[in-house]
């Protein structure tokens, strides 16, 4: 196990260089430079800031400086917000983005399994369709709909909740309600459908024929496997926390670093740019390693050496 | 079994043990809260009643928007639009920005509640007789939050700073009316003693103009100007905007700067008004989204705003009329005409008929719901002094006006079979986007064909820099209470900023012989004149004036309506 | 095996097919009423949609000022209300609909092109070279997503052709991921190696036995995809970089209904209700076509 751990992780270099390279040439194709105001910024000026940003040297050249800078923890000053270094910005955000999704991945786990082993043992009645018609909703609708729709209901109208900011365990309600929605629809599916399919497996017949009590059953038998399809997901899935989180951040107000993706993006703020795109690239690397290492965990047929 | 156990374990260990990280690891806040505590006990305010005890849960409701402040604490909670770009003067561009520099920092003069230009770091000041030399006297009792004094060396060095190259400083060109500037930032002169603001001595500064500019004292209110100390930029250098670096000779300090959540300032003990002070502690947030900013407010979130959704104006008028603030703002939303392309930029009765169709009330009453104001002149009004300049058919009403435009089109040899076809340009945004729909519905009925194109910001000014449009969304809101802000603009060696291509002698004469009119009335009317001749020539498409646009709650008092919209919370206090 | 029925007066009736797999999966999905009412449901709204500029509604471009953010007036056609800039709601759902549902196809048919081939190759010719290429999914599976997206989109503009291509670009991966997992499975049953012996090319083996037995899921996943490519597309339109003026579509309706949600709910219902039943049509179809053409997960 060790040495496969050992052997991804080395995999993981090749592919972060594949990003960062990746990464760096993409964004200065985009139109539109870092420095235009409607302010007409005056020439030497233009030219003053260019060379204080290391902009007036070859392209390669400000590549091989901006690997220096990340081998020694440099991420680069912010394009625009010039008091910090991306560095500052992300260690300011990050802990609080990843407090945000964890929860809301939690959260999904514990909700969308439950709806979907529910709705696999009541298949077909009516406690399916309601179950797996509340999961729906996650699909259904955008979560910068619901996030507005949920902070007029429990912030303006019963007034049970704070509109916005972050710190209180109260701000953390509706954000993260939000961001989960969708991934509980998905993962409810999902055990749905493995349940329902290990239920009508053989070993499952064989364990009720042997007079099992249904609670043995379920607990010893039937959870393990029905859960190996939505460890597979959890990649996909805190990946698709991540892209939710640009939005609802925006919409609570909340200080992580989803806001900074896009805004640095429309903002041609290269470095900030680069800097989450590293850093989002390192934490799904890191997820899929953890699934795969869980997953290996639960699933007997795969054995790591 | 047991490795079903064991991955739940684990998963769970992991889950629980960033939380619990997270949840211990709060340096910033921590690190903040050691000197508020001595702070809070050496200020001996005449109004507040807080206790030192009061300051340990303040420290975590910094944090929080939600919670009510501690008790006794008097805070002003505000709306402040983005997160700020750099909290430096020389480097910083917009009144986001300047809002909170305004706070930390005062400049030699400064902003009355109700916008009037009153002394600020300097008492008093005199003229020479040929309007070239200024002399400043600095406050005796001026001091920084460190608690030594301020002196006109810092205003030297901050001003030499602003125009140094090195710096690259967007703003510089503010500072051309000072001899010396503009070879200085230009780098065509190395030697700063050359820029003609001189330190006589601690409390004294001289500063000589270039030509007489009656307006300079107002200029120096602009965040460029804000004094800054040498000391600390060389120690600290990159950070010394952190909290615990920023020392500012203004009402408050800076406390604490949560990137993307808060800035807290509290009372500066040593300013040296600090008696009139009436509020201990300022929260600005960035509020991006408008309409959950308005959400915040009603909430009970926010005491005043940044901006106002526009439509939520319809239920604010009906509901909380008394909280709403919209009045005029020295900034102008206008169409500017690509005069570099044809058919538009030869045939000025074409100009003409594109703003004779536009109906701006209903732009600014219906499209905008009121947030805007129908504008007919290039310098809106409010200016003191200024006899604000209308297009000639400001008086017309609008069925007329379509008629003589259609007229117009006709006589150019436009029809229905040969329909006049144009693009209008306009950044991402909301509002601009209604507008130009409005603008192209209207352009319809009098048989243009208008295309709306949008652009995200820096594409959108690369196009405009590069004059790839017909006509684009563009705006200018006023550095200074002045008409020439807006004016000089247009002078045709204006460069890159006169980005419609107009170039008229005759108003170029009249605008910049006004530096050298007998008294201030001449120079007005030299202006005015100006503007008439630009207009008349038709070179862009005035739509609407600015409004100032806040939710003032009831409780916050101290907040005057001023056209520059600039509101400085040390005349402010919180019930 | 055909069988010739014979009446009482001896004459031969209509031969009686026989049943293949696919009448079989479709009888199944007959019988699903939540998938047919879906499907049915589906068919109405993307023809109403489609049709949208022949049934003599209003035009989408038509304002009326005294109409901003009004409620619905059906006496008048305003079935929607008035959005705020006082165009009809309705009529604007139903062009955005077009949009929507045209970049959610297509979209999700470029990625099930460049998806299924790419995995079907990878399990079929299997060690290195398979090795390599789920190397390159997972390296394309670490990036972002959300960051391709954008960057192409700032880089090719606002062209809509270059969104669905972007977004069907990088959706492929799962679909890859799962047409490799099935291709795997089934390249070991013995009717294929029975194929091979009887010396069928193998671009025949994987086109006329690999990929329909694929069908399975990718047909589930495909209707799983086109509601998620759609949210996609409003979601960048919500950012600012999709669908642009005078398009629209029914993210950004949705995007800007959700301003006016006080004064005008129907502004977030009129479209965003559109908009969910759609998406939950789709689901249920996929539902159905998995329960249809899998009987063991019934």
């Amino acid at each position: 196990m060790l040495r496969y751990i050992m052997r991804r992780l080395g995999g993981a270099i090749p592919t972060l260089l594949i990003i960062i390279t990746f990464s760096f040439f993409m964004i200065r194709l985009a139109p539109g430079g870092p420095f235009a105001r409607e302010r007409k910024v005056p020439p030497e000026v233009e030219a003053a800031l260019e060379r204080a940003y290391h902009m007036d040297e070859p392209l390669v050249q400000q590549f091989g400086r901006y690997l220096w800078g990340l081998a020694h923890g440099d991420f680069g000053p912010s394009f625009k917000y010039k008091d910090y270094t991306v560095a500052d910005l992300i260690a300011q955000g990050f802990p609080i983005s990843l407090q945000l999704g964890l929860m809301a991945i939690v959260l999904a786990l514990v909700v969308g399994m439950s709806l979907g082993i529910l709705a696999a043992f009541r298949q077909n009645s009516a406690v399916d369709y309601t179950a797996t018609g509340i999961s729906m909703i996650g699909l259904a609708v955008p979560n910068f709909v619901v996030a507005p729709v949920l902070t007029l209901v429990f912030g303006l109208i019963l007034k049970w909740l704070p509109v916005g900011g972050w710190g209180h365990p109260s701000n953390y309600v509706l954000p993260v309600i939000a961001l989960s929605l969708a991934q509980i629809a998905i993962i409810a599916r999902l055990t749905r459908a493995s349940m329902i399919e290990v239920l009508n497996t053989n070993f499952v017949r064989t364990a009720r024929a042997k007079g099992l009590p249904e609670r043995i059953t379920i607990i010893r038998h039937t959870l393990r496997p029905a859960l190996l399809p939505v460890i597979s997901y959890l990649g996909p899935g805190i990946a698709g926390i991540i892209t939710g989180s640009v939005v609802i951040e925006q919409i609570f107000g909340i200080p992580g670093i989803g806001r900074y993706f896009v805004q640095g993006s429309l903002n041609r703020d290269y470095t900030m740019v680069m800097g989450v795109t590293i850093f989002y690239g390192v934490l799904i690397i890191f997820c899929n390693l953890v699934a795969d290492i869980i997953y290996g965990l639960l699933d007997p047929k795969i054995r790591y050496d | 079994m047991k490795r079903l156990i064991a991955a739940v374990v684990v998963v769970a260990v992991v889950v629980v043990g960033f939380i619990l990280y997270q949840n211990s690891n709060k340096p910033a806040e921590q690190a903040a809260t050691a000197p508020a505590t001595t702070n809070e006990t050496t200020t001996a305010p005449a109004a507040t009643t807080e206790q030192p005890a009061a300051t340990a849960p303040a420290a975590t409701t910094t944090q929080t928007a939600a919670a009510t402040p501690a008790a006794g604490e008097k805070v002003f909670r505000r709306g402040n639009g983005a997160e700020p770009e750099t909290l430096d003067p020389a480097k910083s561009t917009g009144v986001i920005e300047s809002n909170i520099q305004y706070e930390l920092f005062e400049g030699l003069t400064s902003y009355a509640p109700n916008g009037e230009l009153v002394p600020g770091a300097a008492e008093k000041w005199e003229v020479s007789d040929d309007g070239l030399t200024y002399t400043f006297h600095l406050r005796a009792n001026g001091k920084w939050s460190n608690g030594e004094p301020v002196t006109a060396a810092d205003f030297v060095y901050a001003m030499q700073r602003l125009v140094n190259p090195e710096t690259a400083s967007d703003y510089a060109p503010i500072a051309d009316f000072i001899v010396g500037a503009e070879k200085l930032r230009k780098g065509e002169e190395k030697d700063f003693s050359k820029l003609g603001a001189v330190a006589v001595d601690d409390k004294t500064l001289k500063i000589t103009l270039v030509k007489p500019t009656p307006f300079f004292p107002a200029v120096l209110r602009h965040s460029s100007f804000l004094p800054v100390r040498k000391a600390d930029i060389e120690k600290f250098k990159q950070d010394w905007t952190k909290p615990g670096n920023l020392v500012g000779n203004g009402a408050f300090t800076l406390k604490e700067w949560v990137p993307q959540s808060q800035i807290t300032m509290v009372k500066n003990p040593n300013f040296y008004d600090a008696a009139n002070v009436k509020l201990d502690k300022l929260i600005y947030y960035p509020t991006e989204d408008l309409a959950e900013e308005f959400k915040r407010y009603r909430a009970g979130e926010l005491d005043a705003t940044y901006e106002v959704p526009s439509e939520q104006l319809k239920t604010i008028m009906e509901t909380m009329k008394d909280e709403y603030e919209g009045k005029a703002y020295l900034g102008t939303y206008y169409y500017v005409i690509n005069l570099t392309r044809e058919p538009l930029g030869k045939q000025k009765d074409l100009r003409k008929a594109l703003s004779l169709a536009v109906d701006r009330e209903a732009l600014a009453d219906q499209v905008m719901q009121g947030n805007y104001l129908p504008g007919y002149s290039w310098v809106p009004p409010g200016i003191p002094g200024y006899t604000t300049q209308t297009l000639s058919f400001k008086d017309t009403p609008q069925a007329d006006r379509v008629a003589e435009a259609k007229k117009i089109l006709e006589a150019a040899g436009y029809g229905p079979n040969n329909p006049l076809k144009l693009d209008i340009l306009y950044n991402t945004h909301e509002g601009h986007k209604k507008v130009a729909i409005a603008v192209q519905n209207m352009w319809k009925q009098v048989g243009i064909e208008a295309t709306i194109t949008n652009q995200e910001w820096q594409v959108y000014l690369d196009t405009r820099d590069n004059k790839q449009y017909d006509v684009a969304r563009a705006a200018w809101i006023a550095d200074y209470a002045d008409p020439l802000t807006f004016l000089d603009l247009f002078l045709s060696d204006a460069g890159v900023r006169n980005d419609a291509g107009y170039n008229n002698p005759e108003y170029d004469k009249l605008v910049k012989g006004s530096s050298s009119a007998a008294t201030p009335e001449e120079r007005m009317k030299m202006l005015s004149d100006a503007e008439k001749i630009f207009l008349d020539d038709e070179p862009l498409i005035p739509l609407m004036y600015y409004k100032t646009k806040h939710m003032i709650s009831k409780k916050l008092k101290g907040w005057e309506y001023n056209n520059l919209d600039f509101h400085l919370a040390r005349y402010m206090s919180v019930e | 095996m055909t069988q010739a029925e014979f009446t009482a007066t001896g004459s031969v009736v209509a031969e009686v097919k026989g049943r293949s797999l696919w009448s079989d999966a479709l009888r199944r999905f007959r019988r699903n009423k939540a998938a047919m009412a879906s499907l049915v449901l589906f068919i109405i709204i993307a023809l109403t949609c489609f049709l949208a500029p022949h049934l003599g509604l209003r035009e989408r471009e038509f304002i009326d000022y005294s109409r901003i953010l009004s409620p619905p007036d059906w006496a008048n056609g305003w079935y929607f209300g008035g959005d705020a800039n006082g165009r009809d709601l309705f009529v604007r759902t139903l062009y955005g609909g077009q949009i929507s549902l045209t970049v959610g196809f297509v979209a999700t048919f470029v990625s099930l092109i460049i998806g299924v081939s790419w995995g079907a190759t990878a399990g079929f010719l299997g060690g290195r070279i398979d090795g390599l290429m789920m190397r390159i999914v997972d390296i394309l599976y670490s990036l972002p997503f959300i960051f391709f997206v954008i960057m192409l989109t700032l880089i090719w503009g606002r062209n809509i052709l270059l969104m669905y291509a972007a977004i069907g670009a990088v959706s492929w991966l799962d679909m890859a991921r799962i047409v490799r997992g099935q291709t795997l499975s089934i390249k070991r049953k013995e009717f294929i190696e029975a194929a091979h012996a009887s010396g069928v090319s193998s671009a025949r083996i994987i086109f006329k036995h690999i990929i329909p037995n694929c069908i399975g899921p990718v047909a589930v996943y495909v209707t799983m995809t086109v509601p998620s490519v759609i949210l996609t597309e409003s979601f960048i339109s919500y950012l600012g970089m999709g669908v642009q003026e005078p398009n629209s579509s029914w993210g950004t309706l949705v995007g800007d209904g959700k301003d006016v949600m006080e004064q005008l709910p129907y502004a977030v219902l009129g479209p965003g209700g559109v908009l969910a039943v759609t998406l939950l049509c789709l689901n249920f179809i996929g539902d159905g076509l998995r329960d249809a053409l899998d009987p063991k997960d019934r």
